[in-house]
């Protein structure tokens, strides 16, 4: 093979040059041949021999990266099949070990033997590369967009005057890709103040018939200013003429600003000096030795103009940054690229951030001439850096605290983005692409339909309403979610974004559910009112007490439960809770009542208790129906009534009884004895005579012992007699009857009877009861007369604490109450040796008070009368 | 024991006092009986020869139910002037009560030999005067 018929030679010198400097080399192969032909830029990038054969299996080993090889050999294969040109950017390893990035462009042709060809060209963008990974590495100024805006191509057809541009191109200046754009478009967003020299450029070109590299700025859609770098070819055709330029637009701001930095190193140094953040110094790795602006001198503390070993440039870097700074400048030694880098540095006991970056130069033989640097005091940036990072970090925090994500809906393209958490949330993996499907393909079976709904509900109305959802992951957990949504819309009312977030309330689900379920496990009915008197959650029991559904009732005023009449103490009494929030019983000072459904009031005890949400404060009512109690309690009050009653009853009857006792023991048992003794005596006895007076008494005992009989038949009926009749009876009419009865003792003794009945005359009562009462009291008077006075007798009634009282007062022998208190009116008790006391009277008249319910009482002193007192009924 | 024996009754039921005499006659015990229809009265008797013990009982049947004063209230008087007696008188509480209350108050006195339910036959009488 020959080598001189290798390389393509045939280049325009000044191309050529151009191509030198941008190191862009030219490249053909032939399909039939299989063969490679490159000019002398491509052998210099690859760093191959001059003439080398590319296909040779020998050449072969010079590309070290087999892959990307094979890559561009299958590109290549590819273009000549399809006829489609390639662009492509492609990695190589060098021989001597160096990467660098080859930017390739391909496109198919025939030459004039019918041969197919690809052709194209090959351009070092290692530079390019090299600051791209730079920015994307430190995450500097360059946004994304930008990145991809760093080459474009456009082709310039002089006959039609118009422009064919590459995806980027089009993508900048927007216009679709493969629209057809005149020159105007293209250089539509041109900087205005480079406009007229681009134009001027363009024109030169023409006439020239070469492309001379252009400089200028663009401005982006963003508005910021970028460097254009525009290297351009032209082609004529066989006869010579002008046919078109092809161009390639390249974006070299970072590059530019260095070459201007340098370029206007004196007015940047002035600049420099004043912002007191720039320096700038160069480099001999050879003889060590440093020189540096008078700023960086001054910042150094060096003295200007002197030379100084590295060491010294670096002394105020940070300590811990030392060691990457020294790796970074024998990295830039080592490969010749200066890979930008940034440090800390101490000055003056402040850490300030800087940024290095610059160039190397090297002579003809790739020895190092020098580098360049200049370091940039990028604090002030960095730290506005740290804080955006540091407000991303407390938001993503935030976020993942909440348990909220965000996520945003481009209806336009369709792209929906979601935030860090929202990922998270879902379990996936952070920025997996997402679709509207993925969302509702995680949404529960039982929700899709509410949920579709609601979206759907949103389109129409451009209104949302949170929906809260459970949601499905991957490993079959269910979480609940609260999805909230608002859309953007533009003029003319078209939804074109919709954005929101959603937040996984499974654990306010959860707590909320752990809390109704202890609502309903409550034994009481529990109302839970927010304030401003809204029922805000009721359990069963309420429900069934109440007698409403929970959805008669959530959202309700309490009022709906409460009888208007206790409204005026309940709204202070829930105020007075409100400022002192103890658990405490509900207390309106009187029985409360709460009202069912149907109106009907239920008597109930209320618990207030405070419960402290994140909205504010709940009281939780719980509420017990005491119907049961009240009507325990009224049985038990009645119980007890009746039980006093009978307690009464049975202590009458227990007194009465021991009456009986008494009566049996001593008005009995002793006539019984006496008829025993009696007898043993007969049977002693054999005289006639005594016998016959001992038939005497026997005759008085059998005569008392029929006495005290009649009398005991006489009181048993009488107690007997609870349904003795009453009638009116007058006082007044029976104390007549009576003194007619007894005129022979009153008219005997002398004595003086007389009554008052003018507060009370006429009682319901029995009326032989009271004519008994009134002649054994009376009787008793006059019986048991002082020897020493005649005998006076006042009956009179008065009415005392609603109760009628008789009363009987005399001025005879009186009793000694003191001794005889406690059996004065006990069967046969005689107080007075009085040969007719037979002690019966006053046991017949308390029989006959009491059987009608009221007592009998007695005042008396020894020789100075006594007065009975009848309290009636 | 001195003669003649000296029996107190104190009852104010004569058809008692009545049987009392006569079995005491029919017994054929050598005796002499003081009789009181109250504890009044034989109180008032006791307190009158206190200083002269030949005149007072060697046993006394009191009743429990009198009136003026009964049997206990007897009792509790008698109590005060026991030790000033200087003389050895049996009580017996003789009446017709069944009473556990009446029983058990009796014998709760100390002077109290005995409480005796009605009727007093002339076996237990015969008896009485033996303990002596």
């Amino acid at each position: 093979m020959c080598i001189k018929d290798r390389p393509i030679e045939n280049i325009d010198n000044r191309i050529a040059d151009l191509n030198v400097i941008a190191r862009i080399g030219y490249w053909e192969f032939d399909v039939d041949s299989a063969r490679y032909r490159l000019d002398k830029v491509s052998y210099d990038i690859l760093q191959l021999p001059y003439g080398a054969a590319l296909e040779d299996r020998e050449t072969e080993t010079y590309c070290q990266n087999k892959e990307e090889w094979a890559l561009v050999n299958d590109l290549i294969a590819n273009t000549a099949k399809q006829k489609k040109p390639f662009h492509h950017e492609v990695e190589l390893e060098l021989p001597d070990g160096h990467h660098i990035w080859l930017l390739l462009i391909g496109k198919i042709n025939h030459d004039a033997d019918g041969n197919i060809k690809v052709s194209g060209m090959m351009q070092d963008i290692t530079h390019r590369k090299e600051f791209e990974t730079e920015l994307t590495q430190k995450n500097e100024l360059l946004n994304f967009t930008e990145n991809k805006a760093a080459l474009g191509h456009w082709k310039w057809d002089l006959k039609t005057d118009l422009v064919n541009c590459s995806k980027n191109i089009a993508r900048i200046i927007g216009v679709e890709y493969g629209t057809v754009i005149t020159i105007e478009e293209l250089i539509n967003g041109v900087h205005p103040e480079d406009f007229e020299l681009v134009r001027d450029h363009m024109a030169n070109a023409v006439k020239t018939k070469s492309f001379d590299p252009l400089f200028h700025r663009f401005l982006l859609d963003d508005g910021s200013e970028r460097i254009i770098e525009v290297l351009g070819e032209a082609v004529l055709d066989d006869s010579g003429e002008l046919v078109s330029f092809i161009c390639s637009s390249q974006d070299i701001t970072t590059r530019k600003q260095f070459e201007n930095e340098l370029i206007k190193k004196n007015q940047l140094f002035v600049v420099a000096q004043q912002r007191a953040k720039f320096g700038y110094w160069q480099w001999d790795p050879k003889t060590d030795s440093v020189s540096c602006s008078e700023n960086m001198s001054r910042l150094l503390r060096i003295e200007e103009n002197t030379i100084f070993p590295i060491k010294d440039l670096i002394k105020d870097v940070h300590p811990k940054d030392m060691d990457y700074v020294r790796s970074c400048l024998d990295n830039i030694v080592k490969t010749k690229i200066f890979n930008g880098f940034s440090h800390r540095i101490v000055l003056n006991d402040e850490i300030r951030y800087v940024k290095v970056y610059g160039k190397v130069n090297t002579d003809l033989n790739d020895e190092i001439l020098n580098i360049l640097g200049v370091s940039q005091d990028v604090t002030e940036q960095k730290k506005s850096e740290n804080e955006l990072l540091s407000r991303n970090q407390l938001l993503g925090f935030a976020e993942q605290i909440s348990k909220i994500g965000n996520w945003q809906w481009n209806m336009t393209t369709n792209i929906i983005k979601w935030s860090t958490n929202l990922y998270r949330i879902f379990e996936i993996e952070e920025n997996s692409e997402i679709h509207f499907d993925t969302y509702f393909g995680y949404v529960h079976p039982d929700d899709k339909e509410m949920v579709r709904a609601r979206i759907n509900s949103l389109a129409e109305n451009k209104n949302f309403e949170s929906v809260i959802h459970r949601i499905v992951l991957d490993n079959g957990t269910i979480k609940v979610v609260e999805l909230l949504a608002t859309v953007n819309l533009d003029d003319s009312n078209n939804i074109i974004e919709m954005l929101g977030t959603l937040q996984d309330v499974s654990e306010q689900r959860s707590e909320e559910i752990k809390f109704k379920g202890l609502l309903e496990s409550a034994p009481n009915a529990t109302l839970i009112v927010a304030e401003g008197d809204t029922i805000q959650m009721i359990n069963k029991q309420a429900e069934h007490l109440f007698g409403y559904s929970p959805e008669e009732l959530l959202g309700k005023k309490l009022g709906i439960l409460v009888p208007s009449r206790f409204e005026e103490q309940r709204i202070p009494q829930q105020k007075k809770f409100l400022e002192n929030p103890v658990v405490q019983e509900m207390d309106l000072g009187e029985d409360f009542f709460m009202k069912h459904k149907s109106g009907k009031e239920i008597p109930v005890k209320v618990t207030l208790g405070l419960l402290e949400i994140d909205k504010g404060m709940l009281i939780s009512m719980a509420v017990r129906d005491i119907t049961t109690e009240k009507l325990a309690e009224r049985k038990i009050l009645k119980a007890k009534e009746d039980l006093e009653t009978l307690t009464r009853e049975l202590t009458a009857q227990n007194l009465q009884l021991a009456d009986f006792t008494q009566i049996t023991s001593h008005n009995l048992r002793a006539p019984v004895s006496n008829l025993n003794s009696l007898l043993d005596i007969y049977k002693m006895m054999d005289d006639e005579e005594e016998r016959k007076e001992l038939f005497k008494k026997f005759e008085t005992v059998i005569a008392h012992l029929t006495l005290t009989l009649n009398t005991l038949i006489n009181a048993l009926s009488t107690k007997s007699s609870t349904s003795v009749e009453c009638h009116e009876v007058s006082f007044s009419e029976t104390f007549k009857k009576t003194k007619e009865i007894l005129t022979a003792e009153i008219t005997r003794t002398k004595a003086i009877v007389k009554s008052d009945f003018s507060k009370v005359d006429v009682i319901q009562y029995h009326n032989i009861y009271l004519e008994s009462i009134f002649q054994n009291l009376i009787g008793n008077a006059l019986k048991y007369k002082s020897p020493k006075r005649i005998p006076q007798i006042e009956v009179s009634s008065e009415i005392h604490k609603g109760k009628v009282l008789l009363k009987f007062k005399d001025n005879g022998l009186g009793i000694d109450l003191a001794r005889h208190g406690n059996k004065i009116f006990g069967l046969n008790k005689v107080f007075h040796n009085h040969p007719d006391a037979k002690g019966i009277g006053l046991f017949m008249t308390k029989t006959q008070v009491e059987s009608m319910g009221g007592k009998i009482s007695v005042l008396s002193k020894v020789d100075e009368g006594s007065t009975f007192i009848i309290s009636f009924k | 024991m001195q003669s003649p024996f000296h029996l107190c009754i104190i009852d104010d039921d004569d058809i008692y006092r009545f049987t009392i005499i006569q079995s005491a006659k029919f017994l054929e015990i050598e005796h002499k009986t003081s009789v009181f229809v109250n504890g009044e009265d034989a109180l008032n008797f006791i307190l009158e020869n206190q200083n002269n013990p030949a005149a007072l009982p060697d046993i006394i049947l009191l009743d429990i139910d009198m009136p003026v004063m009964d049997g206990f209230q007897f009792l509790e008087e008698y109590k005060a002037i026991d030790p000033k007696i200087n003389r050895d008188i049996k009580i017996y509480m003789v009446s017709s009560s069944v009473d556990p209350e009446d029983i058990a108050k009796a014998k709760s006195y100390s002077m109290v030999v005995d409480y005796i339910s009605k009727p007093l036959t002339p076996e237990n009488l015969k008896q009485l005067v033996a303990d002596i």
